[in-house]
């Protein structure tokens, strides 16, 4: 059993304004990049179902420092009504590395985020070069030329479709699911997507900084994401014969909404982790 | 302008947030009990809002977390622990403010964790209170029930590994038995203590005595979506019946 890490919050930006909560292993002794989570959406930085919390304290326990904050306008941090988003982020982000930069000095960071946090974890892995680590979970990934085929064989010829509208009908009518009910429709619909580019572009640059992505794609990516190489043939394939990694967990939900998926997530992050110790 | 802290003690430590009075200073402080498991997440955006506005209106607000919620560290085993969590929150209030006179805002089935607490507290206002853990617990556990059955992805194997559990949050057996037993109707309509529930849908369960203001907005509080709250209309009139208006 791991050791639990000590955390402190730390107030960041102008007043204070950004709320964070920073992570260390009980030893005082670290190595290696600080880890930074994004916030999912509009949850506050602790993660759906407290996914953040769990892999801050994991890492922290494997001797990384970790960092969970909200970004303007989520969880404990104030609004800014009228900027622009990209901008606010960018703001945010920056005002989290000067507190880094006065508590550890200069250091390379690993970033990691959920769904808009993968988004918002592309954009700042381009803009800093001493970002050397991306964990994305369900990230935006564009089709390549397999996709076509592979949505006709996943439309068509996929039985597990035929099983999962069976059990729908023991479902009582009115708790079924019915289209337009969720975002989940739309699972686009309400982010800020990086471009193909950018996202290539990212997985590139941490790639070339010695880095590594982990790339990890859930049940809720199945309208635009249909094979297992998907994400590595549309962005920098020659980085995923290295040290990167895409992994497709379809029976996962997109906000691990349950304990075994969580503690997977967290296993599989820890020991890909293991990359950056020093 | 907050002031947030882990509380240690006793326990586990918890992430305790005080948002200090501006304006006309008030002798009193107002502790805000969030629900439990996703539905902290919910309201996490509203209850914040809330502390705000109270804050702003020169009262002293507290919010924390309660152990395995949130920030917090530790793991709950039953509703003693929560009850606990909320006693050591207490504590801190009157610590921290000075205040004797201390108001409660509980949300959903932290109402549920008042009734050992009701000889400490002056006001009591509800958010859509739980008056009986049993129904509430038996809808999240059907809809989870439902979501995993539906998931055609699963392994039996993995399937029968999804217990103890509601949504990525433990559930132990102790815990679930006692929400599941949990009723604090009688507790309510034997104090005399000013208790206002401010409900978005009917309420036919509240004890005599209480005090019930309708507000109309869809919370649809039972569903495993991560919709994050922000009921205006629900947060003026838990601001206004905080100050006793």
């Amino acid at each position: 059993m791991r050791a639990e890490p000590v955390e402190e919050i730390l107030q960041a930006g102008n007043g204070g304004r950004l709320f964070a909560v920073l992570s260390t292993p009980r030893t005082g002794m670290h190595s290696g990049p600080v880890f930074v989570f994004f916030n999912a959406g509009l949850v506050n930085r602790t993660g759906p179902s407290r996914m953040s919390v769990r892999l801050c304290r994991a890492l922290a326990a494997s001797g990384y420092p970790c960092i969970r904050f909200d970004l303007t306008g989520k969880g404990d941090t104030p609004a800014a009504p009228g900027e622009d988003y990209l901008a606010t982020v960018k703001r945010d982000f920056e005002d989290l590395r000067h507190a880094i930069k006065e508590r550890f000095g200069q250091v390379q960071y690993v970033l990691g985020g959920l769904c808009s946090g993968a988004d918002n974890v592309v954009r700042m892995a381009n803009g800093y070069s001493d970002v050397i680590g991306m964990l994305l979970l369900d990230p935006m990934c564009y089709p390549d030329k397999r996709f076509p085929w592979h949505a006709l064989v996943d439309r068509y010829v996929n039985w597990r479709q035929y099983i999962g509208k069976l059990r729908a009908l023991a479902i009582p009518r009115q708790t079924r699911h019915r289209p337009g009910q969720t975002e989940d429709d739309n699972p686009l619909s309400l982010r800020v997507l990086p471009s193909a580019r950018e996202t290539s572009e990212a997985v590139g640059a941490v790639h070339e900084r010695g880095g590594s992505t982990l790339a990890i794609f859930t049940a809720y990516a199945q309208t635009y994401y249909k094979h297992s190489r998907q994400f590595t043939l549309t962005t920098v394939p020659h980085a995923f014969d290295a040290a990167s990694e895409e992994l497709w967990w379809r029976d996962v939900e997109h906000t691990y909404k349950a304990l075994p998926q969580l503690e997977r997530l967290e296993q599989k992050v820890v020991d890909w982790a293991a990359l950056f110790s020093t | 302008m907050l002031e947030p802290f882990f509380l240690a003690g006793d326990g586990p430590d918890l992430l305790l947030t005080y948002h200090p009075p501006g304006g006309d200073v008030s002798d009193e402080i107002t502790l805000i009990c969030a629900p439990f498991f996703g539905e902290y997440h919910r309201t996490h955006l509203a209850l914040r809002e809330l502390a705000i506005s109270l804050s702003a209106a020169g009262q002293h607000v507290i919010r924390f977390d309660y152990r395995g919620c949130g920030d917090a560290f530790g793991q709950v085993h039953s509703l003693g622990d929560w009850q606990a969590d909320l006693h050591r929150a207490i504590a801190e209030a009157r610590a921290i403010s000075g205040c004797h006179v201390i108001n409660v805002v509980a949300v959903r089935a932290a109402t549920l964790l008042l009734p050992v607490h009701l000889d400490e507290v002056s006001r009591v206002v509800l958010w859509d209170p739980v008056w009986q853990g049993q129904p509430y617990l038996t809808g999240y556990l059907d809809l989870r029930d439902r979501s995993v059955f539906r998931n055609r992805w699963l392994t039996r194997a993995a399937r029968a590994s999804i217990k103890d559990e509601l949504f990525g949050f433990p559930l132990p057996a102790a815990l679930s038995r006692d929400i599941h037993a949990a009723d604090v109707r009688e507790a309510f309509a034997c104090s005399n203590l000013p208790v206002t529930s401010v409900v978005t849908r009917s309420d036919g369960g509240a004890p005599p005595g209480v005090t019930k203001r309708r507000v109309t907005f869809a919370c649809n509080w039972l569903t495993r979506s991560d919709d994050v709250l922000l009921p205006r209309p629900v947060l003026e009139e838990l601001h206004e019946c905080v100050l006793n208006r």
